[in-house]
């Protein structure tokens, strides 16, 4: 019996040129969220498709609760798997009341415990007094409640969720995240929410994984993702990220903002991200600032070398010290700070 | 150890892929000994005529010679001009309805769509005998007046159902409101007027009882003139070819129309701001949707009620008629209802396969109704007589029945779609992962939210089996005479005062439905089911 | 799903009454469509007639002989296309057919069977039985000339080819020629004229034409009625049925109205036939002899000259129409009833030619 209450294993789905996924692997487990962070085309919605059972696979296998349920020769048809789904539109029925969507998946239970479970489902989601109202008359935010508690209503052990925040007002967001993660959690279900947002997925995530043109860039903690990338995309991935073309010698590669170390020699990559950018005025700086962005507590900053050639660098500093345009700075990175990548 | 789930089954795409099979306009092979038995109902009539035409024919050339040119003009031109003057009427009266609030407006809303219960044949009855005038103009006011419903109801649909806000967006662009309706309005709701002429122009194509009546040569009055006058089948049925290419035409320019526009329906549903009018607009709005609406029922219902007074009650009593009329109404209605449902299944599977059904439906629905009939008879005929019972009683039923789905399934068709669309990919597949078997889906989400729609299918087709003359003339068993054969039967022996009782009885019995369909769109809104 | 539909309640009453009207209707038509049998049998009837007198015509057998009388009625050729696609099966007992054509049509497609009944041989006359006994004609048709006195003189429409003459220039109004009494007219001028002759007849007529054509015989009667114009060609029975209406208005078309009955100095006024025929594969035999007998019968012949205003083949049966007897004993046109019916395709084709829409 797997640990795991949803798990893929190498799974791979070509849609005629296009590989739509190329061994893909990963797993939930029960509690637990993980994040999926790509952007349109990765292959994330396919992930999602192929786990309820809504696509088949070319490889690999998909098993739910210990259970196979997809591989090459068979798939378990969606509505025999014991995972559920909150689709990016909500799909709810339009014909049902709040109430009757949510029952809409006990089929299996007599009436008056449907009835019973639905409203107390719709209770621990805030919509306790809504169950008569169609779903033309929630808002929003109401609607996506409603999509989740429907499809957590019938047990199930996953639950697999499309870009569930897309559609709802940036302020409603952290409520409705905070809700969800202690609903889900309280129903003790594993959850796979595929997203573009990384502020998002970060936000909800216990576990984060990149894909990208189908294939699974790097999966973890997020704060082992976002200050260990493993390589430039997966950087890019989970927030902004300058880079600089370098030459790497002996483990070591030379920048204007100092030497550090190098996994590789030959070309590589040196990046880091803006926050992690120290800047100094400095009369005598390397560097000059071209321009300044934003208000409120932080600024961000474009810096070029001083000689006016070169690529252009991004700091994210505090407005009360932040450098004028023109002016000369220096800059500087914690070791821990700097990514390098093959090039 | 991984154990495989009992309810695994082999994936079934993935089958297919491997055998390598292909597919045929989207479908896998397998689908296809089904849809092949559904397409085959409105096109084996049609295929009879292609059949029949391919024989050697005597009289071709001097039809070809002497009639055929201005036939085809005449069709053209009344097609064209009717067709024309429909569109534009029920497009204003649709944009009126929906766009304005004037004096009337909540009752004309629904009563404009009225004039469909009005049969063309009886129209040109009343039309013809009030006015002593026969020919073109005459037939052409006829066509206008009762077909323009068609293109007001699928306008009236567009409009309401069109995204408020790029209107509201145009207005403060600085549009007027002509400039609103001409550059925003009227695009977005192209496909569905092209919808509602085509339906137009197909009614005029297959048209034969009215151009009889008022002398009008068109071609399907050739088809008829070949076959009875000159006994020439082939040569008939070449000119019922030339029609049809002539409506494959017509479909093939309506889905012109249609490609390539977002149907802007937003989930979120607002009460449309209707623009109040006052003063001389009051009057003329007002005023347009009443004469059209005097035109189309009012002036014949009253010459027909006059004509009957006249001649006193009628000798025989309607009774009868009017039960085979209702009896062949359900019935038909329910077998068309059947087709068309699946004939709507079959598209969403496949957008090649829905093309294609739909142009076979609208073929058989531009096949004059004794052409289909006829050509149902060539297939029994053709059968084998010891396998044809006789027609009376059963089999007749059955045959009629089959030629109202060849006919009428073009009608239920649209509105069928249009319900079945209204459970969204996405919704099926979530009640696919909630655990709903393909029966529970269907019963619980595709139907109920398809059921409005099939209502109004069933309506419409309703309506047509009761106007609908030539098939059930030809087909009808013993015993089964409709008010339309009733009524036909007294004008084809000059007895008009005779023939308006069952005549107002159609056009009473058709209000029935019509009412209901145009009285129910006019309550649904985008947004609610 | 039901619950949905349920909710509203106005949708509630129409499925209720729509439910409710289509089971009732329902009942009823299965009532209606069931074919009744009376206590002696039945016999069906496929007739091309559609004139109502015909009702009492089936209401006297009916009560007469106690014989249930199954029928239906449509035009002659979709009538003929149904026999022979009914081919064997066909529970056609008696065709009632009008226009010697349609007889010649169907008698060469198999559709009938010769009839031995003494009493039809001694009320029908040879000249209106089909050569093998296979169809009987019970009521006769002229086509004539309809005048106005007032504009035309009566020597000037004394015969057919008179209306092809300038001297009637712009006062002829006649129905399209699609319709069969035309095509009929035309054949026996085909057969009697040859094809050139009959077409420079029919160019004649159409360059008289006072309007083009349109509407039916009682159509182009009003029109005389109306001044339109002052010559027309009608069946006689619509004429007649004009004069012997109690609408004031019909009688007054009537009055303005003469008749001419053509040619009766020269082959005779062109006459057509309306008669009945027993099916092929009639299964009711006895019972379709003896409607086809009925119909010959004193009484039945009364019916056809008194509601109908048909020549009846009976003479004593026109006792009760004088104004039908009144035009009685005229010289008929005795071309062949075959000629009527081989020479249609092409009396279609001389009208094409000629411009006589």
């Amino acid at each position: 019996m797997s640990a795991f209450a949803l798990e893929a294993r190498n799974l791979s789905r070509t849609f005629g040129a296009v590989k739509a996924l190329d061994d893909v692997s990963l797993s939930l487990e029960a509690g637990k969220v993980l994040a999926l962070l790509g952007q349109s085309g990765s292959g994330k919605s396919t992930l999602l498709r192929v786990l309820a059972g809504l696509e088949s696979l070319d490889a690999g296998e998909v098993y739910a609760d210990g259970r196979l349920v997809s591989d090459v020769r068979t798939t378990v048809p969606p509505e025999k798997r014991p995972l559920g789904m909150v689709f990016q539109d909500y799909a709810l029925f339009p014909h049902l009341t709040a109430l009757g969507n949510v029952a809409f998946g006990l089929g299996h239970l007599g009436k008056p415990e449907r009835r019973a479970l639905a409203a107390s489902w719709l209770d621990r989601v805030g919509l306790g007094d809504r169950g008569d109202a169609f779903p033309h008359e929630l808002s929003g935010g109401e609607q996506q409640r409603v999509a989740l508690a429907r499809a957590l209503a019938p047990n199930p052990r996953a639950i697999l969720m499309d870009e569930p925040f897309s559609g709802l007002d940036p302020h409603l967001r952290a409520d409705l995240q905070s809700s969800m993660l202690a609903t889900l959690a309280e129903a003790g279900v594993a959850a796979l929410i595929v997203s573009h947002d990384t502020e998002e997925a970060l936000a909800v995530a216990d576990q984060v994984a990149i894909i990208e043109h189908g294939r699974i860039l790097q999966s973890g903690l997020p704060s082992e993702v976002y200050r260990a990338p493993k390589s430039l995309e997966a950087a890019r991935a989970l927030g902004a990220v300058w880079s600089l073309d370098g030459h790497a010698q002996n483990g070591r590669v030379e920048t204007r903002l100092g030497t550090f170390d190098s996994p590789f020699d030959g070309s590589v990559v040196v990046c880091s991200r803006p926050e992690a950018t120290l800047v100094t005025a400095s009369d005598n700086g390397q560097f000059t600032v071209i321009d300044r962005r934003g208000v409120g507590r932080f600024l961000t900053l474009k810096l070029q070398g001083v000689t006016g050639d070169g690529a252009f660098i991004t700091a994210l500093v505090e407005a009360k010290t932040a450098p004028e345009r023109g002016q000369h700075v220096d800059l500087s990175l914690l070791p821990e700070d700097v990514f390098v990548f093959k090039a | 150890m991984t154990t495989l789930d009992p309810a695994a089954r082999p994936s079934p795409a993935r089958d297919w892929e491997r055998l390598g099979t292909a597919k045929l306009l989207g479908l896998p092979l397998k689908d296809w000994s089904l849809y092949a038995l559904l397409i085959a109902v409105p096109g084996l009539p049609v295929l009879f005529t292609v059949l029949a035409a391919l024989r050697p024919s005597a009289s071709f050339d001097h039809i070809a010679r002497v009639l055929l040119g201005e036939m085809a003009l005449t069709s053209l031109a009344l097609l064209v001009l009717a067709t024309l003057g429909a569109t534009i009427l029920g497009v204003i009266a649709a944009w009126f309805v929906t766009a304005y609030q004037f004096w009337g407006r909540t009752v004309l809303s629904w009563a404009l769509a009225l004039p469909l219960a009005m049969p063309a044949y009886v129209a040109a009855y009343a039309w013809g005998d009030l006015t002593g005038a026969r020919g073109f103009w005459i037939a052409t006011l006829v066509y206008v007046t009762t077909l323009y419903p068609y293109v007001y109801l699928a306008a009236r649909g567009a409009f309401e159902a069109q995204s408020v806000c790029a209107l509201e967006a145009a207005r403060l662009l600085g549009a007027g409101a002509w400039k609103r309706f001409v550059t925003v309005a009227l695009p977005l709701a192209r496909p569905a007027i092209a919808a509602g002429a085509a339906l137009t122009g197909l009614e005029i194509a297959a048209d034969y009882g009215a151009a009889d009546h008022l002398g009008v040569a068109t071609l399907t009055i050739g088809v008829f003139r070949a076959w009875f006058s000159m006994g020439d089948l082939a040569a008939a049925a070449r000119i019922a070819c030339l029609l049809l290419v002539g409506v494959l035409f017509l479909v093939w320019l309506e889905r012109k129309s249609r490609a390539g526009l977002v149907s802007g329906g937003s989930t979120r549903w607002r009460t449309p701001q209707r623009a109040p009018v006052s003063g001389v607009h009051q009057v003329l709005v007002t005023g347009f949707c009443f004469v059209i609406l005097t035109l189309g029922l009012v002036i014949p219902v009253l010459h027909l009620a006059n004509l009957a007074i006249a001649s006193g009650l009628p000798e025989r009593a309607l009774s009868k008629p009017l039960a085979a009329t209702a009896l062949l109404c359900a019935l038909g209605a329910s077998a068309t209802l059947v087709l068309a449902g699946l004939s709507a299944f079959i598209g969403q599977r496949s957008a090649q396969a829905s093309a294609f059904v739909r142009a076979v439906s609208l073929a058989g629905y531009a096949t004059p109704g004794a052409v289909t009939a006829l050509g149902i008879l060539a297939a029994l005929a053709l059968s084998g007589s010891h396998v044809v019972a006789a027609l009376s009683g059963p089999l007749a039923i059955v045959a009629l029945c089959y030629a109202y789905a060849a006919r009428f399934t073009a009608a239920g068709l649209e509105p069928l779609s249009a319900g079945l669309e209204k459970s969204t990919r996405s919704m099926r597949e979530s009640a696919q992962t909630l655990g709903a078997s393909r029966i529970k889906r269907f019963l619980t989400l595709e139907a109920p939210l398809a059921a409005p729609s099939a209502f109004a299918a069933a309506l419409i087709v309703a309506v047509e089996i009761a106007k609908e003359l030539p098939a059930t003339t030809i087909l009808r068993p013993f015993g089964l005479d409709t008010l339309a054969v009733r009524a036909h039967a007294y004008a084809a022996d000059e007895r008009l005062g005779a023939a308006a009782w069952p005549a107002l009885a159609i056009v009473l019995v058709a209000l029935i439905p019509t009412l209901l369909f145009s009285h129910g769109l006019s309550k649904s809104r985008a947004g609610q089911s | 799903m039901m619950r949905t539909i349920l909710k509203n309640s106005r949708t509630r009453l129409f499925v209720s009454v729509a439910v409710a009207s289509t089971i009732l209707l329902t009942l009823a038509g299965c009532g209606a469509s069931e074919p009744a049998a009376g206590s002696k049998g039945e016999v069906n009837i496929y007739s091309a007639r559609h004139y109502d007198a015909d009702e009492q015509l089936y209401d006297l057998f009916e009560k007469n002989t106690g014989i249930a009388i199954n029928r239906i009625e449509m035009k002659g050729d979709l009538l003929l296309e149904r026999l022979k696609a009914e081919g064997t099966q066909s529970p056609a007992d008696v065709i009632l057919l009008v226009d010697a054509g349609n007889f010649w049509r169907a008698e060469t497609a198999g559709l009938f069977q010769s009839v031995q009944s003494t009493k039809l041989d001694a009320t029908v006359p040879a000249t209106l039985q089909g050569p093998k006994k296979d169809w009987f004609g019970f009521a006769k048709r002229a086509r004539v000339i309809a005048y106005d006195p007032v504009r035309t003189k009566a020597d000037q429409v004394a015969t057919y080819a008179q209306l092809a003459e300038p001297a009637l220039k712009g006062t002829i109004c006649v129905r399209p020629s699609s319709n069969v009494y035309n095509l009929s007219l035309m054949s026996s001028f085909i057969a009697n004229w040859g094809v050139p002759k009959a077409e420079a007849w029919a160019k004649g007529v159409v360059a008289n034409f006072a309007r083009s054509p349109e509407g039916s015989d009682t159509d182009q009667l009003k029109a005389i009625a109306e001044g339109k114009c002052a010559v027309a060609i009608v069946n006689h029975y619509y004429a007649v049925r004009l004069q012997r209406s109690t609408d004031a208005t019909e009688k007054a078309i009537a009055a303005k109205i003469a008749l001419s009955f053509p040619d009766q100095a020269g082959a005779g006024t062109h006459v057509n036939i309306s008669g009945g025929a027993l099916a092929a594969h009639a299964p009711n035999k006895a019972n379709a002899i003896a409607f086809l007998e009925f119909l010959a019968s004193p009484e039945a012949q009364k019916i056809f000259s008194k509601a109908n205003d048909e020549f009846p083949i009976l003479a004593s049966a026109m006792d009760d129409n004088s104004e039908l007897k009144a035009l009685a004993g005229f010289k008929e046109a005795q071309t062949p009833m075959a000629a009527l019916g081989t020479n249609q395709p092409e009396a279609q084709k001389v009208f094409d030619r000629a411009g006589w829409k």
